[in-house]
């Protein structure tokens, strides 16, 4: 019976440390969480300085949240990857255009989908596009971003990362979702038809 | 220390409380760094270096198999709660999984040590038998 106390009087000393620490940091830990979210807003949409918190009514489930700026939005986005969900902000000028983007948090396979937080080359083709933005693969089939006419002949096409389809397509997703909220796409947007 | 077959708790619970210390510090001064998961295979991860870690210090344990399972579920379900890495629910979930996930890491991990030369020249044979269980675990998680 006494060698069984020791490890549970153990988990319990580790976890009012943890639980100390935690509160003791909580405090920092919000307030860094607050300044780098606005330095990641500011990034992703060039240009503006304040953000405002927009309540978001639409019925895309891809949206969680909608900052609006003084030139545009930024629009936070999570899809389903290969592995689980992936958070990304995205910058959307008023004229519809993606200005920035940038992966949150995923949980993607290391050494393929989970490259899309570093593989810049992949990221920067989604800049400037105006959504309907398509995955090329080799399959005909299988190129679509999943939104709307995304696929279409009109599609702005970008090459995926190699050996994770499924999560460049949700990243193209995201990005279909974000732009369709600005320009009006979605039906129940609270921006007009260009951003206004 | 010696023999005492919860040994092997005590290390669970101070490997994943100093693997919950160095997550809370990046979340505090790198929040917007992307954590990992305490999913299956990071789950593996843990209690492969809590096996490791009796390994060498006591040359293992046997039996005990309840204990081992309630005990590792407390400590996969409290330690996150209390470094507000879970919510309440998926904390209980987490203790399910964690105690399973251990229990079985423990008995697959026993089994093979039983089989491993314990001569100088094995001094490693551990650490890469838990490499390999490691990259079984990844691949198990795949499947599901």
């Amino acid at each position: 019976m006494k060698k069984i106390l020791f490890p549970i009087l153990s988990v319990l000393l580790i976890a009012l440390v943890l639980f100390g620490t935690s509160w003791a940091l909580r405090g920092v830990a919000q307030a860094n969480a607050r300044k780098e979210h606005m330095r990641l807003l500011k990034t992703v949409l060039p240009g503006s300085e304040t953000f405002t918190l927009e309540p978001y009514t639409g019925d895309d489930a891809n949206i969680r949240s909608v900052h609006k700026g003084e030139n545009g939005f930024v629009i936070e986005t999570c899809t389903y990857g290969y592995a689980g969900e992936i958070s990304m902000l995205i910058g959307v000028s008023s004229q519809g255009r993606v200005t920035g983007l940038t992966v949150l948090d995923l949980s993607e396979t290391l050494g393929l989908g989970a490259n899309a937080l570093k593989d810049h080359e992949f990221l920067a083709q989604f800049l400037n596009t105006g959504g309907d933005v398509a995955i090329r693969t080799g399959d005909a089939d299988a190129f679509s971003g999943a939104t709307g006419s995304a696929g279409s002949d009109d599609s702005t096409y970008v090459d995926g990362i190699t050996g994770a389809t499924v999560t460049s397509k949700a990243i193209a997703r995201s990005v279909n979702s974000a732009v369709a909220y600005v320009t009006g796409a979605d039906a129940d947007s609270g921006a007009t038809s260009w951003g206004g | 220390m010696k023999n005492n077959k919860y040994f092997l708790n005590t290390a669970l619970a101070a490997v994943l409380g100093i693997a919950l210390l160095i997550m809370m510090l990046v979340r505090t001064f790198v929040p917007m760094a992307v954590m990992p998961r305490l999913d299956i295979p990071n789950m593996v991860l843990v209690s492969l270096a809590a096996l490791l870690l009796e390994h060498y210090l006591t040359g293992g344990s046997k039996g005990g198999y309840p204990g081992v399972f309630l005990l590792s579920g407390l400590t996969f379900g409290l330690l996150p709660l209390a470094a507000f890495f879970a919510q309440p629910l998926e904390a209980v979930k987490l203790a399910a999984v964690g105690g399973c996930v251990f229990t079985a890491s423990a008995w697959v991990f026993r089994s093979m040590q039983d089989r491993l030369s314990s001569g100088p020249a094995a001094k490693l044979a551990p650490v890469m038998g838990a490499l390999g269980l490691y990259l079984a675990a990844q691949c198990f998680a795949g499947l599901l």
